[in-house]
């Protein structure tokens, strides 16, 4: 027998017969996609889960400081410390570096409120008087070219703020004497400059607006750095 | 609710009135009546999750029909293979032309499975061969060929017989 394209058309016709049910595809089809449906959230579930695990364990392990190191900041941008204890007006964020032409080209010498006695009046005052949204740091260092960086959001307030929570009467005890060559100016918009002059050590300064003072003010290593040597 | 009834409606139509020929189609593919079920049970939940959004419902069944065929075959590699040597040989109870349907049919069954799939598109859902190949996802060309070599085998298989 050699089949011809009919024959073979007739033989693979033959014994077609019954159809199907329909409903029992149907009934088969809404099973199927229960089950997809399952497997899908039992799936979305697991990632969740396990999404959480992992956020929760790096939440834990940031809080106890062994988490990874942070990535390493782009170029053009200040480092940020992490605040020691115990300092206050470290800013957390928003330091860049900024165009040294801004600052003045050497500080303005302020004269000490009272002649900068103990206790004068308006001395306690605050140092910024209204809200700091951006603050630009001018670091001097003898004869060294001036460094600056700017400021904004909270790391300005809370370097504002750390300056006015320091003390506003001298420290009694003895003390380093002698202004070293170290200068900084803090510059908000719209409020007089302050002016802090250096001792011997970083923590032994004050600052001054010309009307309130501050002594021993923590310096944020960010801020420090401008007029480190 | 109602978007539902109607589906199932519609489906419910399509499977009345395709349905016979899917399962004779998958039948001659897989050369089993209860792979061949499976096999279009598949074939049809699939176009039933999918309803609605196929344009053209048969030529969408047809092809997963195939193609899921084709894919199982591959995955039981050497569940079925050509030879040389007929294991079983048809009884001539003088019955004639029904034997040499019955003999084309057992031979269709010696084929490899994309020659199978070929033959039954071409010659006995009377596809086109260039629908032959958009349903099987390959070239015309490979259409020509496997379908010729498929037709080849039978002769000579069948006239042998």
């Amino acid at each position: 027998m050699s089949p011809s394209e009919d024959e073979l058309r007739a033989a693979l016709r033959e014994g077609q017969d019954g159809g199907l049910d329909a409903d029992a595809v149907i009934r088969h089809a809404h099973t199927a996609r229960r089950a997809r449906r399952v497997r899908f959230a039992t799936t979305a579930g697991a990632v969740i889960v396990v999404a959480g695990i992992g956020a929760g364990a790096a939440a834990l392990a940031h809080h106890d400081g062994s988490g990874p190191a942070p990535a390493a900041q782009p170029p053009g941008r200040a480092s940020v410390a992490t605040p020691a204890p115990g300092h206050a007006g470290v800013p957390a964020a928003g330091v860049r570096s900024a165009d040294p032409s801004q600052c003045p080209v050497r500080p303005e010498r302020l004269m000490l409120p009272g002649g900068g006695g103990t206790g004068q009046f308006g001395g306690d005052g605050p140092l910024f008087t209204a809200t700091v949204n951006s603050l630009l740091a001018c670091g001097y260092r003898g004869s060294g070219p001036v460094r600056a960086v700017q400021l904004t959001g909270d790391g300005a307030q809370s370097v504002a703020d750390g300056l006015d929570a320091a003390v506003a009467v001298a420290p009694g005890g003895p003390r380093c004497s002698g202004p070293s060559a170290a200068g900084l100016v803090l510059r908000a918009p719209g409020q007089p400059d302050v002016v802090v002059t250096f001792s011997c050590a970083p923590d032994s300064n004050q600052a001054t607006n010309g009307t309130a003072v501050r002594y021993d003010w923590h310096v944020p290593p960010s801020l420090l750095q401008l007029v480190a040597p | 609710m109602r978007d539902r009834a109607e589906k199932d409606a519609a489906f419910s139509t399509f499977v009345r009135a395709n349905g016979a020929t899917l399962l004779h189609a998958a039948r001659l593919l897989t050369g089993d009546h209860h792979r061949a079920e499976d096999l279009v049970q598949a074939a049809l939940t699939k176009l039933y999750l999918r309803w609605g959004r196929v344009d053209a419902p048969l030529a969408y069944t047809r092809r997963v029909l195939v193609t899921t065929h084709l894919d199982a075959s591959r995955r039981r590699w050497g569940g079925e293979r050509p030879s040389e040597v007929i294991p079983e040989t048809a009884v001539d109870d003088g019955s004639g032309r029904a034997d040499d349907r019955d003999e084309l049919r057992r031979l269709l069954r010696d084929l490899e499975p994309r020659e199978r799939a070929v033959i039954v598109l071409r010659y006995y859902c009377d596809l086109s061969e260039q629908d032959t190949a958009t349903t099987l996802r390959i070239p015309l060309g490979t259409v020509k060929s496997t379908g010729s070599r498929a037709l080849a085998k039978l002769r000579v298989q069948a006239g042998r017989t």
